[in-house]
């Protein structure tokens, strides 16, 4: 059960995102299913991967939005939920959690709840060779920018 | 299902190959094993420096062999298209086989459904001895079975499909097979996934993908922003030129 007390970490072997211009894109590498996490909910997924505890992130987008913490933990809650239900979140495996996040800028700082959109459409485009580096079992390659077509 | 539920010869059969000498043979093999026959195969060799045009002039295989500076798999699949003479386009990695009645099933697809534009089959994968311990550490993974096969190896195309859509897009060295697909799909071409296993894929030491991963994921966050632009905006992917 998800509370403001809980940590999570990201299943680095399924799991890949990145953050593009305020808005983080997750693949789940297993299934093919990509999610979109713009505004505060890219800021509040990079806070949940770096291990911080959602009481702990309420109080740092509280701070930075001026809303009361207990609005953003319940709203953190909810996502955190969404996040363990599609598998995008697992235990906490203890990352490191120094290092702030940089502030939005002024015009940007409007909060808006954190929605998760899933998208489902390209489960099949991505299932034959999906880029999953940590799924491959690599036997001493050599490395090569040179290798064969295929 | 027999070749008479289909028109013989129309399919170019498109060979891109960069330093593949090892398997290049079995690809072949296999495109001439075919029941239904294609009008032609055509080997590009993208600036190999093994022994791949050796391989391709003794195979004992019909074909026509072209050459050009290595710039890349989407490159070698597009100048065989430009040079290519069928109504119909089909491609093979030169480390992977086809099965035997590949055409012949999916030609009959194009015979059965006339609006069809793109029949795409299943994808076994098998392991090379060097590599084993990944056939070990994959048995019962989803990577074990048949998967979706929405690559080049298994496409059956239209021309007209490539001439409305553009080519793949050569500047890619990754992800260009599915950003081709997914515009294909966007632009609302009509896809049929057949259940069948049509190819066989290599895994050996030296898959692209293997060197690629780590780009090819940059990639493929990239081809995801943008198509979720587009679903949000409801505008489908413009063609490229040709």
């Amino acid at each position: 059960m998800v509370t403001v007390e809980s940590r999570f970490g990201v299943p680095s072997e399924e799991i890949a995102y990145k953050t593009l211009d305020g808005e983080t894109i997750i693949i789940n590498l297993v299934n093919g299913v990509y999610y979109s996490l713009p505004g505060v909910g890219s800021e509040a997924w990079e806070l949940i991967a770096s291990g911080r505890s959602l009481a702990e992130i309420a109080a740092i987008l509280s701070a930075r939005y001026g809303i009361p913490s207990d609005v953003v933990a319940a709203d953190l809650v909810r996502l955190a939920d969404q996040l363990v239900t599609e598998n995008l979140l697992g235990p906490d495996s203890g990352s490191d959690t120094a290092g702030e996040l940089p502030l939005p800028s002024p015009a940007e700082r409007v909060y808006q709840a954190p929605a998760l959109q899933a998208y489902r459409d390209m489960a099949d485009l991505l299932a034959l060779d999906p880029p999953t580096p940590g799924i491959v079992f690599r036997p001493g390659l050599a490395g090569s920018t040179d290798a064969p077509i295929g | 299902m027999t070749t008479s539920d289909s028109i013989p010869g129309l399919v170019s059969c498109i060979v891109p190959v960069h330093n593949g000498a090892r398997f290049l043979g079995e690809a072949l093999a296999s495109i001439a094993a075919q029941r239904y026959q294609p009008r032609e195969i055509i080997v590009v060799d993208d600036g190999s420096t093994d022994d791949t045009a050796r391989v391709a002039s003794e195979s004992g295989v019909p074909l026509r062999y072209l050459r050009q500076e290595q710039s890349g798999g989407p490159s070698a699949r597009n100048h065989g298209m430009r040079m290519s003479r069928g109504s119909f386009f089909a491609f093979l990695d030169a480390d992977d086989r086809w099965h035997p009645d590949k055409l012949t099933i999916q030609m009959a697809r194009f015979v059965a459904r006339p609006e069809l534009d793109i029949s795409l089959g299943h994808v076994q994968n098998f392991w090379m001895p060097e590599v084993d311990a990944e056939r070990i550490k994959l048995a019962g993974h989803r990577r074990a079975a048949p998967i979706p096969g929405y690559t080049a190896s298994t496409l059956v195309a239209r021309r007209e499909v490539f001439d409305r859509l553009g080519p793949f897009k050569a500047e890619m060295k990754h992800g260009e097979q599915t950003e081709w697909f997914l515009r294909a799909r966007e632009s609302g071409a009509e896809i049929e996934l057949l259940p069948d296993v049509l190819l066989e894929r290599r895994l050996h030491g030296d898959n692209v993908s293997r060197h690629k991963a780590e780009a090819s994921l940059a990639q493929y966050f990239e081809l995801l922003r943008g198509h979720i632009e587009r679903v949000r905006r409801n505008d489908p992917v413009p063609p490229l030129p040709p």
